[in-house]
């Protein structure tokens, strides 16, 4: 293994219908602005405009915005062995899970050497939802999926009324208690939200401005801090676990105080949060810089001490 | 599309009049005779109806063509008498519907399992009851290994120690402190492994993959739970899925296929869809004439648990069955994955589920991609063969074949619910309706049935489980299967099972649904032929079908029930070829 930085990773999952593919297309579409690598469930099912697409030789789809996508042909842990060991691997890996797969046990394949975890998100279609979640036989299946996300997309909203729409929300925080809950029609929900791609350039740029260039995006608040002393792990936990719950992410790379030698990277996604231990700082600059990003509206969280 | 009445023989019979077909080296076999060859046995059971015991049968060019008394076969021409067997009893060669190749793993690495395991050259694996005798027999390999290699075993299964501690590293430990051992369990989604291997692969207690078992400390204590966490071990790993998934694995199978006297077995899970390049080399060894069985083979359409273009991989399959199968090697259908296995609780159930343990239950396709996946391959005449162990599975797989028979009346289908072990009397009533068959894997009897009694189904439906006896009542076509790998191939241990019905503790799982000698040989030949729609060609002993033949030292029908399992199997005939399994 390089010690190239470890490739991202997001896993898409939700039950058949729900609008995984739509969003995968989505995606596709609109690219991350890094190299990133999306493993389909059903190669077939892939709809892009041509012009976008720079290769294709019926496994493996090229296109102009950096992104790949190709199908599985062995087991994920042969394929991402593979992918890991490229000569040039991707940055960001997208894993489309089958309807119905638990995202949860696909996510920890992320959290092999040269991997980190990104995030879980799952499609949910509004008008089904609860029905399927009591079905006998595939009920489990859909209340699991839901219990693994990290980010709920409600879809197709628009096929409910506004009081069956209220209900579900409701019903939804019950079933998905860690997740960020974000409404979608035809699967349309920001890029930034589901991979937290944007959140990793500011991290790069900062000290930076409080808005991204991508007007699309714009109306999502973002705030970014950094910290020259290390900071105490109970005082970042309990910050954390204070935040609104527009709070949609944060991410960063951390000088903790018990443990001084090392950098650590934050992730939240949702309201879970992983602190793990990185590499040792070495001769760069120890410092704690966090970014966080929020629903439109929501108001700056105050800083941690 | 129109399935050939006669797929192989037609082809063959192409070969005799000019050019050469595709069936490539396997014709010599069949044209190696000039005359007639009678085959005289002490007893030949035919499981033909109208003409069930016979002394002498007749073959020419791989087929038979005529059964009965010496006479009567020696009215149909020239002939050279083979009486090699005027001591033995010939019974149709034994059909394994529901086989994997993967059985050839336990000659390949070292075996751990519970019970002996027969390997290719006809010995049997050391059986290891105790962890004393696992300590023993890895210190006997270590001693054997040169130095800096790892120690890769298979098969351990810890359901069989349940008043032991949980096997962790400090055991193997035991064995070397400086060798990396990797022992993977039997149901493949666990590993145990030791100190040193922890240490090779980097494996620490600030690993942060799920499924790395600790100590109280936090430190790893040697269990790798699930793919993630395996997959740490990337050296044992990658050496296992190598091992498992090259060609070589096949002539292995087919030696053990020859010892237990299955002519026809099958691989149900072919990747000849997912990896079209693998085709070939199997091709190769399965069609020479040193391979001593037939291989039907049952390909899915995408990795268990994802989904695929399936109209797009309807004709890919078609194109495998109609174009690129022989008379040794067969594409004949689709298999499908829909749950997991009742010891590791990942079967899916209907209430009232599991009697202890969590359930882990997993839906492995959601009804309605089933139904998708199955309309195209019922569309194109294709069988298709679903892994359901639990009754939750079999319900989805029922529903589909109702959904999609409403639409397309295919009447002669034989899907088949492979497995079957929990299907309910209800189940089998709509099964007996729509035409499906049912697989069931008796061998779990004998080999988990004291732990699904007592830890899984709990009694009543531990009784009720591989419901033999409901099946045939409600006119559902049967046979069974040892899932080789598994359990080992070997017909006269599933009919032993089907009739005995009794487990290692003595307990009679099922007494009612106990089948008789003559129904459990009907299920281990003809049935099994009949659910790859291949009961026109094997599966009994009459003139115009193949000469595949299983030789025994006694009769199934004739001994004493508790002895079936027993008899010696000398070996087989396939298509007039006589191979003899290796006399340990």
């Amino acid at each position: 293994m390089t010690d190239s930085a470890p490739i991202a990773v997001t896993v898409i999952g939700g039950y058949l219908g729900a609008g995984k593919t739509t969003l995968v297309n989505h995606l596709l579409r609109v690219g991350t602005g890094r190299r990133t690598t999306v493993l389909v469930n059903d190669f077939g099912s892939i709809a892009i405009d041509q012009d976008l697409i720079v290769s294709n030789d019926g496994a493996m789809i090229g296109l102009a915005n950096g992104c790949v996508c190709c199908g599985l042909s062995g087991t994920l842990m042969e394929t991402m062995s593979a992918i890991r060991n490229q000569p040039d691997p991707p940055e960001y890996l997208v894993i489309e899970a089958s309807g119905v797969a638990d995202p949860g046990p696909i996510s920890h394949h992320a959290l092999t050497p040269g991997y980190r975890l990104d995030g879980v998100v799952v499609v949910a279609d509004a008008e089904t939802v609860r029905r399927r979640s009591a079905d006998r036989v595939v009920g489990r299946t859909v209340q699991r999926q839901l219990r693994a996300a990290e980010v709920l997309v409600l879809n197709k909203l628009d096929l409910v009324d506004a009081d069956a729409a209220h209900a579900l929300q409701q019903w939804a925080r019950t079933m998905a208690p860690d997740a960020v809950i974000l409404d979608a029609v035809e699967a349309q929900v920001p890029v930034q939200l589901l991979l937290g791609v944007h959140a990793d350039s500011a991290l790069a740029r900062l000290p930076a401005v409080d808005t991204f260039a991508d007007e699309s995006h714009a109306h999502h608040e973002t705030w970014s801090w950094i910290f020259d002393a290390p900071i105490r792990r109970d005082a970042l936990e309990s910050w954390i676990a204070g935040m609104d719950e527009s709070v949609v992410r944060a991410k960063g790379i951390v000088w903790l105080a018990d443990d001084p030698e090392r950098r650590y990277t934050l992730q939240v996604v949702g309201r879970r949060c992983r602190l793990v231990a990185d590499r040792p700082w070495g001769d760069t600059p120890r410092q704690t810089r966090i970014v966080v990003i929020a629903l439109p509206g929501a108001s700056r969280p105050s800083a941690p001490y | 599309m129109s399935r050939p009445v006669w797929p192989g023989l037609s082809r063959f019979r192409r070969r005799e009049a000019g050019p050469p077909t595709n069936l490539g080296d396997c014709t010599a076999v069949y044209n190696r005779t000039v005359s007639n060859t009678i085959f005289t046995a002490r007893n030949i059971v035919t499981m033909n109806p109208a003409n069930p015991e016979a002394t002498a049968v007749a073959v020419r060019d791989g087929m038979i063509i005529a059964v009965g008394s010496f006479e009567e076969c020696a009215s149909w021409g020239e002939h050279e008498v083979d009486d090699r067997f005027a001591d033995k009893v010939l019974v149709p060669g034994f059909v394994e519907a529901h086989g994997h190749t993967m059985d050839a793993l336990a000659a390949m690495v070292p075996h751990l399992g519970y019970y002996p395991y027969p390997l290719a050259d006809g010995t049997l694996t050391e059986p290891i009851q105790s962890y004393e005798a696992l300590v023993a027999k890895l210190r006997a390999i270590d001693a054997q290994l040169p130095e800096g290699e790892q120690l890769l075993a298979n098969g351990f299964d810890p359901i069989f120690f349940p008043n032991e501690e949980r096997l962790d590293k400090r055991l193997l430990d035991e064995v070397s402190a400086t060798r990396p051992i990797f022992i993977r369990h039997a149901s493949g989604h666990l590993a145990t492994v030791n100190s040193a291997l922890l240490a090779a692969e980097g494996i620490t207690r600030d690993s942060v993959t799920p499924g790395v078992g600790r100590d109280p400390d936090g430190e790893p204590n040697g269990e790798l739970q699930e793919a993630p966490a395996m997959s740490l071990a990337t050296y044992a790993m990658g050496t296992l899925m190598a091992k498992a998934s090259g060609p070589g694995v096949v002539m292995i199978h087919g030696e053990m296929c020859r010892n237990a006297g299955v002519t026809t077995s099958t691989e149900l899970v072919g990747v000849f869809l997912l990896m079209p390049h693998a085709r070939e080399p199997w091709e190769q060894i399965i069609n020479s004439d040193e391979f001593p069985a037939r291989m039907v083979m049952y390909n899915v359409p995408a990795m268990p648990g994802s989904t695929a273009d399936y109209p797009a991989v309807a004709k890919a399959a078609v194109d495998l069955r109609d174009n690129h199968s022989s008379l040794k090697l067969r594409n004949q259908g689709i298999k499908l994955v829909l749950d997991g296995s009742i010891q590791g609780w990942t079967a899916v159930m209907l209430p009232p589920g599991y009697y202890t343990g969590d359930d882990h239950g997993l839906l492995l396709n959601t009804p309605e991609d089933l139904v998708d996946a199955l309309r195209a391959f019922h569309a194109q005449k294709l069988n298709v063969h679903v892994h359901c162990n639990g009754n939750g599975a079999v319900e989805v797989f029922i529903n589909a074949v109702e959904e999609v028979l409403r639409a397309d009346a295919w009447l002669d289908h034989r899907h088949v619910v492979q497995h079957s072990q929990t299907t309910t009397a209800a189940q089998y009533r709509r099964m007996g309706r729509l035409g499906l068959c049912a697989n069931i894997f008796t061998n779990h009897i004998w080999y988990w049935g004291d732990q699904h009694y007592e830890l899984t189904m709990g009694p009543e439906r531990a009784r009720g489980m591989w419901a033999c006896r409901t099946a045939l009542s409600n006119g559902v076509a049967l046979s069974f299967h040892s899932d080789s790998g598994v359990t080992p191939i070997g017909h006269l241990h599933t009919m032993w099972c089907a009739v005995n019905r009794v487990t290692p503790q003595g307990r009679v799982l099922g007494e009612y649904e106990k089948l008789t000698p003559y129904e459990a040989l009907h299920a281990a030949t003809i049935g099994g032929a009949f659910q790859l729609h291949m009961d026109h060609e094997i599966g009994s002993i009459e003139a115009g079908k193949l000469a595949d033949f299983a030789v025994l030292d006694d009769s199934p029908l004739d001994v004493d029930p508790m002895a079936i399992r027993d008899i010696s199997v000398w070996g087989t005939v396939v298509g007039g070829v006589v191979y003899e399994a290796p006399k340990p």
